[in-house]
């Protein structure tokens, strides 16, 4: 297969061009943010440790914490959405445009959601284990939740593309419900594998890591080795 | 000198190669589904799914079944070259136990062409439990359509037409509304079903469902290769594609490089008689005579006579022919513009005699050249098609003759007017799992109706509507036992 062949085409190439805008906004986040404040910095930690809330509050910047989840979010999970964005643009008819607007809207607003539990979550595992042993623990759950039926069921709901009403009120709710069930879904089985990337040493590398592993596993493999297990 | 598939009508009663045939299942069937060469892993190879497994069954480890198992390519144009491989392996299986149990080594599968009204049935060798000498008949099942021990399974000349299938232009085709070609749309390694081609669509479809019935080994990807018909109906299939490329210069495989090497999320791969992994390609499989495949068919005359390109369909054969590379690129899509017209959402649910679901037009009153340009008159390189998509339901024996514009006071069951094809529901079951390969998106079919765009009276584009009637092949077909999700009408443009 040549290059050509395998360079994204339409749809695919808006979402890799987005993803790409993703991964730009956490490589330029300045170290103030710092990918570590996406679960809590050392510093909020230590506020919220020693039961300082406002300091933490005050330390913490909502609009940076917000962008950078939106940033992780189109970065590492949009990719996964793709074959549902050219279900909308192939199938959506005239009121496409507004289509993927919607799918986008639900979709970002659980991920975004998703990420300041998951960011709470490490931030109180790395209180509890320490910054090593919360990592440590987040790797090796992680790496269980990959192989149990529900994260599989999970993924393959991900693959859902439901029919398209034409007129655009119709379609607008459907793919704000699309949005909102793929999210949903690709947050049940994903999650573990993005709180580890949050607490892991390097995060960026956690999260390339991670996405390799999350897109492979959608595009590439077709039955996971846990598989029989599913149905025992 | 490679191996001969003869016609399977053709042979006398009790042939050797169906005696051979029988005898070698057996032995099959003898061995434990974890042994390569045994009937039940020949089977999962095409689909397997964990709940067939008996209580205790040995079956081959994770990583086995993730390679080899779960493969067959459905709604893709792997659907050919896929199904050539997973036979020729068998075949050579089935040869060297035929071989050991003292047979023919010139042994081969024949084929079951059913394009005359006599083949139309099964033969009485595949309906009877015994051999003439009394011992046990590989050839039979019970897992098939009630009735079938008459060998009539209800087989009829509209589910196996192949006038409009053998004059599709393009091997390949698009999933977004267009033409899906012969062979299918292009996608990569998809273990369906999604759109399917016309040839998957129509006969390949119809037949597993008459077979199979309600619940039957070939109702189902799973356990479709648990009948000995099924190999045999694909050896048919095969040949049909010998059939389509010789039956027309301009009919060609895809060059491009992602079906001649792909796909790329995993490769085909089957073990041979020696257990031994064998890995191929679509490329590998354009000719039958080469050495890992080694036959030919007995006939592949062209059952249509010569019957020429439809006009309409000529553009989209030259249109696609690249400067300085031989013949036609019959590839994908690519080069296509498709544009939907319409939609209806939700779609209809099935059951009975006659049920019918009308599309709206959306052209805008005012732009009435847009709506007479859904006449051929005024669109000389397009093609209108009717796309039925997202096709959920439980039953993969079910069928429904699908018409558009269907006058009210036609009968359906003596009217032949207006019938676009068949919409068959075979592996409807898994393509409706929402835990499924595909997340439960279901069946999608496209028919052309570009011959009714061009009619007079209620021809599509002469109002700004089109009805669109499913007539269950089935007297005894449940209410709401299937759904259409969605009814799109598609101008697809050269």
């Amino acid at each position: 297969m040549s290059w050509p062949e395998r360079l994204p085409r339409g749809s695919d190439n808006a979402v890799v061009m987005t993803a790409l805008g993703g991964w730009l906004v956490l490589l330029a986040t300045p170290r103030a943010l710092g990918l570590p404040a996406l679960c809590g910095s050392p510093d909020v930690l230590a506020a919220v440790a020693a039961g300082a809330w406002r300091l933490a509050a005050a330390t913490i910047s909502p609009g940076r914490l917000l962008a950078g989840w939106a940033g992780m979010a189109l970065a590492m999970m949009l990719p996964l959405a793709a074959p549902q964005l050219r279900h909308i643009v192939r199938r959506g008819g005239p009121g496409a445009p507004l289509g993927v607007a919607a799918f986008l809207t639900s979709w970002l607003a659980v991920w975004i959601m998703a990420l300041a539990v998951l960011a709470a979550l490490g931030g109180l595992l790395t209180l509890a284990l320490g910054a090593v042993g919360a990592a440590a623990a987040a790797f090796l759950f992680a790496l269980g939740w990959q192989h149990t039926p529900t994260k599989y069921k999970a993924l393959r709901r991900c693959h859902a593309c439901p029919p398209l009403p034409w007129e655009r009120p119709a379609l607008a709710a459907t793919c704000l419900r699309l949005g909102f069930s793929t999210g949903t879904h690709c947050i049940a089985g994903c999650w573990a594998v993005m709180l580890a990337t949050m607490v892991l040493p390097w995060p960026l590398l956690a999260m390339l890591g991670g996405s390799a592993l999350l897109w492979t596993e959608r595009y590439w493999r077709r039955m996971p080795l846990g598989w029989p297990l599913m149905y025992r | 000198m490679p191996h001969v598939r003869k016609n399977l009508w053709k042979l006398p009663t009790w042939d050797p190669i169906l005696l051979w045939y029988a005898k070698a299942i057996v032995a099959m069937q003898a061995k434990p589904r974890s042994d390569s060469a045994s009937w039940g892993w020949q089977a999962a190879v095409h689909g397997w799914h964990p709940s067939l497994a008996k209580p205790g069954e040995l079956l081959p480890s994770s990583a086995l079944q993730a390679k080899f198992w779960n493969q067959c390519q459905h709604g893709s144009w792997y659907f050919l070259p896929w199904h050539r491989g997973y036979l020729g392996a068998f075949e050579q299986i089935v040869r060297a136990a035929v071989v050991k149990l003292g047979g023919p080594a010139t042994w081969a599968l024949p084929y079951w062409d059913v394009n005359k009204p006599a083949w139309r049935k099964l033969r009485p060798e595949f309906c009877t439990a015994k051999l003439p000498d009394g011992s046990r008949n590989g050839l039979f099942a019970m897992e098939r359509r009630t009735g079938f021990q008459t060998g009539d399974v209800g087989i009829e000349a509209f589910g196996v037409a192949l006038s409009g299938l053998l004059v599709e232009p393009e091997f390949g085709g698009g999933t977004a509304g267009g033409a899906p070609g012969f062979g299918g749309p292009r996608t990569d390694f998809f273990h369906g079903p999604g759109v399917a081609g016309a040839l998957e669509g129509q006969i390949h479809n119809y037949i597993h469902g008459r077979v199979g019935g309600s619940g039957g080994f070939m109702s189902s990807f799973e356990q479709a290769g648990l009948d000995p018909l099924f190999w045999l109906h694909h050896c048919n299939i095969d040949r049909l594609w010998e059939v389509w490329r010789s039956r027309d210069p301009k009919h060609k495989d895809p060059v491009a490089g992602a079906w001649l090497t792909g796909p790329t999320a995993q490769k085909f791969v089957v073990r041979d008689a020696a257990a031994q992994p064998w890995t191929f390609t679509a490329k590998e499989m354009r000719d039958t005579k080469a050495a890992k495949l080694d036959y030919v068919y007995e006939d592949v005359t062209d059952p249509l006579a010569g019957a020429a390109t439809p006009a309409h369909l000529l553009p989209f054969a030259v249109s696609a022919v690249v400067p300085g590379k031989p013949g036609i690129r019959a590839v994908t899509a690519r080069k296509r513009v498709t544009k939907a017209l319409g939609a209806l959402s939700p779609g209809v649910s099935l059951g009975g005699r006659r049920n019918t679901a009308t599309v709206a037009i959306a052209v805008p009153r005012s732009r009435a050249a847009g709506l007479r340009s859904l006449s051929l008159e005024t669109a000389a390189e397009s093609r209108i098609l009717l796309n039925l998509e997202n096709i959920t339901g439980v039953d993969g024996g079910q069928a429904y003759k699908v018409y558009v514009n269907l006058p009210d006071d036609d009968d359906p069951a003596t009217s032949e007017r207006n019938l676009v094809g068949v919409m068959s529901l075979f592996g409807v079951a898994s393509a409706s799992d929402p835990e499924g390969n595909h997340g439960g998106n279901g069946l999608t079919y496209v028919f052309d109706i570009t011959a009714l765009a061009g009619a007079r009276g209620k021809g599509v584009g002469a109002s700004d509507e089109i009805t669109v009637d499913f007539v269950s092949v089935d007297d005894d077909t449940p209410e709401d036992s299937a759904r259409v999700g969605r009814i799109s009408v598609v101008r697809e443009t050269a």
